[in-house]
């Protein structure tokens, strides 16, 4: 692979970046490559030694990524932040494996969540459960009536540990980018 | 040398090298080939990040020939960090050195 080619391949790559700072980037291999064959270096050995463009465009668009997304204030919908972690997981194997585990434990605490919401109204809804099919609701010693209060505690505190977790699973993700950030420097010899 | 080495203190290395002089990115990859072989690639997305960071800024300087250079100057947060870092990187050294000699090994040099 020559200059040119390698040139071209980080501005296919790069071009999500803005036009200055690819421009500005670009520059700088270009110096790079210049300064190099001053020495007596080859077009390949320069390749080389610097690693290939997919690698390098790769370490650059992570840390781009990352910051757009650190940018983005607002409190986003979890099922698109759980894709997005999924994405750059994608693009840093290392860290892929902590991707996946956040991702799923995030999940299964929203899944339990709804079966604490569905058990809250199936208990509301008991005395009328109770009418149209008695042997499907057995009260023991409660009457009746107790069952759909409990239901109703059972839903609001299952709200209130929805809020938790929803701050909860903001400050995790917000703690993932932060580590992310300081891990995907890698160096290859 | 151990590259999870290399991965540690490369911010230390780059930090150090700008301590002393403003430098274009290709300088800092030849100060530090001079000592140990790197992935001369992974030098250019640290600068990037170490000006998101404020470490540095920089500027652009015309050269004799070929595209203009781009230099980098250590902002003082910058060298806040590479006292911090390098005093973590003497005390850890350290440690580790009284460690492997508590276990009866001698370094050498």
């Amino acid at each position: 692979m020559n200059k040119n080619q390698y040139i071209e391949i980080l501005e296919k790559k790069l071009s999500k970046l803005p036009h200055d700072e690819r421009l500005d980037f670009i520059n700088e291999i270009q110096v790079h490559f210049n300064e190099s064959s001053k020495q007596g270096k080859t077009d390949t050995q320069i390749v080389e030694s610097l690693g290939s463009a997919k690698h390098l465009a790769r370490n650059i668009l992570l840390e781009y990524d990352i910051d757009q997304l650190a940018k983005e204030k607002k409190i986003l919908g979890y099922g698109t932040i759980g894709l997005k972690i999924l994405l750059i997981g994608f693009k840093n194997l290392l860290v892929f494996p902590l991707a996946i585990g956040i991702f799923a434990t995030v999940l299964a605490l929203y899944v339990s969540l709804f079966a604490f919401y569905l058990s809250g109204a199936l208990l509301i809804a008991s005395p009328l459960i109770h009418m149209i099919a008695p042997s499907l609701v057995s009260t023991g010693p409660l009457p009746l009536w107790s069952m759909s209060l409990i239901g109703m505690g059972l839903i609001l505190l299952t709200k209130k540990g929805h809020d938790y977790m929803n701050v909860g699973s903001t400050k995790l993700f917000r703690l993932f980018l932060k580590s992310l950030k300081h891990d995907n420097m890698v160096i290859s010899s | 040398m151990n590259t999870q080495f290399k991965k540690g203190v490369l911010d230390l290395c780059v930090l150090s090298i700008l301590d002393k002089d403003d430098c274009y990115g290709y300088e800092i990859v030849n100060r530090i080939t001079d000592f140990m072989e790197i992935s001369e690639g992974s030098i250019y997305p640290l600068l990037r990040r170490f000006k998101k960071d404020k470490f540095v800024t920089s500027y652009l300087k015309e050269s004799v020939e070929g595209p203009p250079r781009k230099y980098y100057t250590l902002t003082a947060e910058g060298k806040d960090a590479y006292k911090n870092l390098l005093q973590e990187w003497m005390d850890f050294q350290e440690s580790i050195q009284q460690l492997v000699k508590s276990n009866g090994k001698e370094l050498e040099g």
